[in-house]
């Protein structure tokens, strides 16, 4: 039995995918579109990290990290 | 002429499909939809356009299946289900990435082989709490 106004489908919690009332017991997760719904789940997560890393990149302390190895990928091995 | 439910059929599911020469040719151009989750009619096949592509933004895999159709007079009752996972913006709603499945019902009016008139209801707070913008009431 279910309450009113509670929807006969609902999204799966792991992979998004529409779920009826009576296919939530034997549904198994696509693999592939449990990733997209992962990754998009997280797309401020990873916005922020390339975010932090650009402003790190352009921060004095970044751009010496970026000189120091750019020196050390030069210099000869030995 | 095409028979007036398959008119009505092709006009709520080929527009999904970005089959939008359907909506030219059976949508009149005095047409006027009522749809309970719009506060405004909707207006000519422009209008019927704008509302199919306002959804698809937000619905690109979306699709209408029409499950059952009956016609009296020159009215066609239709009751359907619509599909789609939501990977762009919906009513101000971010993109979820959920999955979503409601049902509806279009009665729909035609003269001349092309629809003039149409009520629509359909689940809007389904969608609303299938894409998580409303807390699902508690299941007992
Ligand atoms: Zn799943």
């Amino acid at each position: 039995m279910s309450s009113a106004f509670a929807p006969h489908h609902m999204p799966c919690a792991e992979c998004g995918a529409s779920l009826a009332m009576d296919e939530r017991a034997d549904h198994v997760c696509d693999p592939e579109r449990r990733l997209e719904y992962r990754l998009l789940q997280l797309r401020d997560e990873v916005d922020g990290f390339e975010d932090g890393l650009c402003g790190y990149l352009d921060s004095p302390q970044g751009r010496f990290a970026q000189w120091l190895a750019e020196r050390d990928r030069h210099r000869p091995k030995g | 002429m095409a028979d007036a439910k398959l008119i009505v059929k092709r006009l709520i599911e080929e527009p999904w499909k970005g089959n939008f020469d359907v909506i030219d040719e059976y949508v009149a151009s005095s047409f006027v939809g009522r749809d309970a989750a719009e506060p405004e009619p909707i207006r000519g096949p422009a209008g019927v356009r704008a509302n199919v592509e306002k959804y698809t933004a937000g619905f690109p895999d979306g699709a209408i299946t029409v499950d059952d159709q009956i016609a009296e007079g020159d009215k066609v009752a239709t009751r359907w289900t619509g599909r789609g996972t939501q990977t762009g913006e919906v009513a101000g709603i971010a993109p979820t990435g959920k999955e979503v499945t409601v049902t509806g019902l279009t009665i729909s009016r035609l003269e001349d082989g092309k629809v003039v008139e149409e009520w629509t209801t359909w689940d809007t707070l389904g969608m609303l709490i299938q894409l998580g913008a409303i807390p699902e009431p508690a299941r007992a």
